[in-house]
C-alpha cells in the first residue's frame, strides 16, 4: 500500500501541476487541455460507445492478425527446428526478412488488401510471427534428445512425432513466443491505424487531433496505455501462474 | 561455407525466378505484383540517378538521432532507478504504466506540441525506443554479483571506482541488449512518423509510391528498408562481439 | 598481540517477534600472527562470524576490533577470500587483471601494474594462464588466482571462508600447504573457516568450533603440533588423531 502511494506521487503532481499550469494559462488549450477537460472527455466517449467500438476494432485486427502469426510460425518453427535441411536451406531467406521493419510493409498491404482489418492483420501478422517462430524453433531444438529416441524406437510416423512428442514438448516455450508477440500486436496495429487505416483507436486519436479535440485526443491516449497495460499485466499475472513454472518443466 | 551460401540463395532465387515467369506471362497484375526485374530496374535508377540518397540519409540521420538520444537518457536513468531504492520507488509504477505504450499513438500528441517538424520526429523515436535500454540498464545494474559488491567493499573502492571497475562492464552485456533492440525500434518508428507526418524520407517515398500506384518503387523502397535493417543488425553484431569478447566466448 | 578482539559479539536478523539469534555472545581473541580454524556444523554461522570480523556485517550488541581500532566496515587491512570464486572474480578481466584490481589507484602504474601482478601469480604458480579468463581456469586454479589477488592487497589479516570447500581432495591439500606456507612467510593473522574437522587441525594454531541455533562458541582447542606440518606425518601423529577424535565426539554431539 506505502509503496503504491509512492508511486502514485510522481503521476499526482504531473497531473495536478499540468491542471494548475493550464487554469492559471501558463499552457496554451489547444495544445495542453486540462486534465479535468480530458476526463470529461473521456467518459462521453466511453458512455456513448465510441471509445469501445473503437477498442473492439482495434482488438480484432491485433487478434486476427496474431493467430495468423501463430498458425504461420509454429508449423514453420517446428520443421526449421527439426529438420536440419530447412535449416541450410529456408531459415536464411527467414533472417534475412526478419530485420525489414513491418511498417514498411504497411503500405504494400495496403495496396494489395485495401482499407480493412485485412490490411492490418496482415501488417500485424508480419510483426508478430518472428518471436513466435523464433520461440517454437528454440523449443523444438532444445527438446531432449531422449525423447526422440522414444519416437523413433516406437516407429513413429513424422506426422505422429510432431503431434505427439514435439509439439507437447515445446508448448510451454512457444507459449512464452507467443506472449511476446501479443504485446506486439496491439503496438502494431494501432500503428497501423495511425498511419493509414481508418478504424480504431488509432485513427480516433488522428481524427480527434486534426479536428481541434485536444481533449479527446489525450483521453485516448490514455485509454490506449490503459488497455496495453492491462493486457500486459494479465500476460504477466498468466505467465506467473502456468507459464513460468511450465517453462522450467519443459526444459528439464 | 560456399555451399552454405548457395543452399541459403536457393529458395530466393527460385521463388524470384518463378515470380518474375508469372509476371511475364501475365498471370500476376503488375499493379500489385510488378515482376523482380522491374522492381531492380526501379531500385538500380534510384541510386544511379541520386533520388535514393536524400530520403535515405534523412531517415538514418532521423533514427539515429532519436535512438542516440534515447540511449543517453535510457542508461542514465536505468543507472539512477537501478543503483537508488527511492528512485525505483517512486519511478516505477509509472514506468511500468509507460512501458506496453504503443509509442506511435504519442504521435498526435507529438504534433500538437512540436508541430510538424523534426524535433517532433526525433521526439517520438526517442520515447518510443528509450524503454528497452532503460528496463535492460535497470536489469543489468540491479543483477550485479552481490559478490562483487562484497569484494569492492572489501578493497575500499571510492563510488566512482566501483562504477567505472564493476558496475559498468558487468551490465554492459545487458546495456547492450537493450540498445539493439533500441535501434531496431527507432528505425520502426522513423518511417512511422514519415508515413504519418510528411516528413521527408524514405517512410514517406514508400507511401506516395503506394498512392501513385508506382509498385515497383514501393518494392524497391521496401527492399532498401529491409537492407538498411538488416545492415544495422550485422553491425550491432559484430561491435557487440568485440565489445563482449569476455561473455561471448562462454 | 591481540590483531582481532570479537567482544560479546551478537547477531540478530529480522526486528521484533520475528527477530532471529544468528550468533549468541561470541568473545574470541585472535593473536597476531596466529592461524585461526573455526568448524561448525551447517546453520552456526560460521561465515557470518567471518562476515562480521571483515566489516561487511554489523553485530546488533557488542563489538569487534581490529588493533585499537573498532571495526564498523571492511578496511584493506583484511583480505577476504570467498568460496565461490566463480562469482568473487571479475569474469570480464583477464587473470593478471583481476590480481591488478588491489593494486590500482597506488602509487604502481602501466606496466609495472601488470609486472607486479605477474610476480604474484608466479607466487601461485599460475604465470602461465596471465593472459587468460576466470572461466577458462579449473576450480582450483580459479581460487588460486582469488588467493594471488588477496595477497595484492598486502593484507595483516587473511579471512577465510571455506576457500577449498568445492575443490577435489588433491587441490584442496595442495592448497592447504600454500596457504600455510603463505600465511608463515609473510607473518600474516588468519581465520580459516571450515567444515572439514580434519582441514581445521591440520592447519590451525587453534580450533574454534561452534554450535548451532544460535550460533555461539562450544570449545577452543589448542593444536600442539610442530610447524611446518606435513601432509602425511601430521596427519598420522597420535595427536592429531586425539585432536581429531576430540572434536569428532563434539561436532555429533550438537
Amino acid at each position: 500500500m506505502k509503496a503504491l502511494a509512492r508511486g502514485l506521487i510522481l503521476p499526482a503532481t504531473a497531473v495536478i501541476g499540468w491542471e494548475l499550469a493550464s487554469r492559471a494559462g501558463v499552457l496554451s488549450l489547444d495544445t495542453f487541455s486540462r486534465p479535468s477537460d480530458v476526463v470529461v472527455a473521456g467518459a462521453a466517449a466511453f458512455v456513448d460507445g465510441s471509445l469501445l467500438l473503437a477498442t473492439l476494432q482495434t482488438l480484432q485486427a491485433a487478434a486476427v492478425g496474431l493467430c495468423l502469426a501463430i498458425a504461420l510460425g509454429v508449423p514453420i518453427g517446428m520443421i526449421i527446428g527439426v529438420s536440419a535441411a530447412t535449416r541450410l536451406t529456408v531459415a536464411p531467406t527467414l533472417e534475412v526478412l526478419r530485420p525489414v521493419p513491418p511498417v514498411a510493409l504497411i503500405p504494400l498491404s495496403l495496396l494489395i488488401l485495401g482499407f480493412g482489418v485485412s490490411m492490418e492483420a496482415a501488417v500485424v501478422a508480419f510483426a508478430c510471427v518472428w518471436s513466435v517462430m523464433i520461440a517454437t524453433t528454440a523449443a523444438v531444438r532444445s527438446m531432449e534428445g531422449r525423447l526422440a529416441e522414444v519416437a523413433r524406437a516406437l516407429e513413429m510416423r513424422p506426422l505422429a512425432y510432431m503431434r505427439k512428442i514435439v509439439l507437447p514438448a515445446a508448448l510451454a516455450r512457444i507459449a512464452v513466443g507467443v506472449r511476446v508477440a501479443v504485446g506486439i500486436a496491439l503496438v502494431v496495429a494501432v500503428t497501423v491505424e495511425i498511419v493509414v487505416n481508418p478504424r480504431g483507436l488509432g485513427y480516433g486519436m488522428i481524427i480527434a487531433q486534426q479536428s481541434l479535440r485536444p481533449d479527446l485526443m489525450y483521453a485516448q491516449l490514455l485509454w490506449i496505455g490503459f488497455v496495453g497495460w492491462v493486457i500486459n499485466w494479465g500476460l504477466l499475472a498468466l505467465d506467473r501462474r502456468y507459464l513460468s513454472h511450465f517453462a522450467n518443466a519443459g526444459r528439464r | 561455407m560456399l555451399t552454405r551460401i548457395i543452399l541459403a540463395l536457393l529458395l530466393p532465387l527460385i521463388l524470384l525466378a518463378l515470380w518474375q515467369a508469372a509476371a511475364g506471362a501475365g498471370m500476376l497484375s503488375p499493379a500489385y505484383f510488378p515482376a523482380p526485374l522491374q522492381t531492380l530496374d526501379a531500385l538500380t535508377t534510384s541510386v544511379v540517378t541520386g533520388k535514393l540518397w536524400g530520403p535515405f540519409a534523412a531517415t538514418a540521420w532521423r533514427m539515429f538521432q532519436g535512438w542516440f538520444a534515447a540511449s543517453l537518457a535510457g542508461v542514465i536513468l536505468g543507472a539512477v532507478i537501478g543503483f537508488s531504492r527511492t528512485a525505483r520507488e517512486l519511478l516505477q509504477p509509472t514506468l511500468e504504466f509507460l512501458r506496453p505504450f504503443p509509442a506511435s499513438a504519442v504521435i498526435p500528441a507529438a504534433i500538437l506540441i512540436f508541430g510538424l517538424s523534426n524535433a517532433m520526429a526525433v521526439w517520438v523515436i526517442a520515447f518510443g525506443s528509450i524503454w528497452p535500454v532503460l528496463l535492460s540498464t535497470l536489469h543489468g545494474f540491479a543483477a550485479i554479483e552481490p559478490r562483487l559488491k562484497e569484494v569492492s567493499a572489501a578493497l575500499e573502492m571510492r563510488p566512482v571506482d566501483y562504477l567505472r571497475k564493476v558496475a559498468l562492464p558487468s551490465a554492459l552485456p545487458d546495456i547492450f541488449t537493450g540498445v539493439r533492440i533500441s535501434l531496431s525500434i527507432a528505425l520502426i518508428l522513423a518511417v512511422v512518423v514519415e508515413m504519418q507526418s510528411a516528413q521527408p524520407g524514405l517512410g514517406q517515398n514508400i507511401l506516395l509510391a503506394q498512392r501513385m500506384y508506382r509498385s515497383p518503387e514501393l518494392y524497391a523502397g521496401i527492399v532498401v528498408l529491409g537492407l538498411f535493417g538488416l545492415a544495422i543488425s550485422w553491425v550491432l553484431e559484430r561491435v557487440e562481439q568485440r565489445l563482449l569478447a569476455w561473455k561471448i566466448r562462454r | 598481540m591481540t590483531a582481532i578482539d570479537i567482544r560479546d559479539v551478537s547477531l540478530e536478523y529480522g526486528e521484533g517477534s520475528g527477530a532471529r539469534l544468528i550468533l549468541s555472545d561470541i568473545s574470541l581473541t585472535v593473536r597476531s600472527g596466529e592461524f585461526l580454524s573455526v568448524i561448525g556444523p551447517s546453520g552456526c554461522g560460521k561465515t557470518t562470524l567471518l562476515r562480521l570480523i571483515a566489516g561487511l556485517v554489523t553485530p546488533t550488541r557488542g563489538a569487534i576490533l581490529c588493533g585499537d581500532r573498532k571495526v564498523d566496515r571492511p578496511s584493506r587491512d583484511r583480505a577476504i577470500v570467498f568460496q565461490d570464486y566463480g562469482r568473487a572474480l571479475l569474469p570480464w578481466r583477464k587473470i593478471w587483471s583481476n590480481v591488478a584490481l588491489p593494486l590500482e589507484g597506488g602509487n604502481i602504474q602501466g606496466a609495472a601494474l601488470r609486472e607486479r601482478a605477474i610476480e604474484l601469480l608466479k607466487v601461485m604458480r599460475l604465470e602461465a594462464v596471465a593472459d587468460h579468463y576466470p572461466d577458462q581456469l579449473s576450480g582450483g586454479m580459479q581460487q588460486r588466482v582469488q588467493i594471488a589477488r588477496s595477497l595484492a592487497q598486502e593484507p595483516k589479516i587473511w579471512l577465510m571462508d571455506e576457500p577449498f570447500g568445492a575443490l577435489d581432495a588433491i587441490t584442496r591439500q595442495q592448497l592447504q600447504d600454500e596457504v600455510a606456507r603463505l600465511a608463515a612467510e609473510r607473518n600474516m593473522t588468519v581465520v580459516f573457516i571450515t567444515h572439514d574437522l580434519e582441514e581445521a587441525i591440520y592447519l590451525g594454531d587453534r580450533v574454534v568450533v561452534l554450535g548451532a541455533h544460535p550460533g555461539r562458541v562450544v570449545e577452543e582447542i589448542s593444536v600442539d603440533l610442530p610447524k611446518p606440518r606435513d601432509q602425511l606425518t601430521t596427519r598420522e601423529d597420535p595427536r592429531f588423531l586425539a585432536h581429531r577424535h576430540h572434536l569428532f565426539g563434539l561436532l555429533q554431539g550438537h
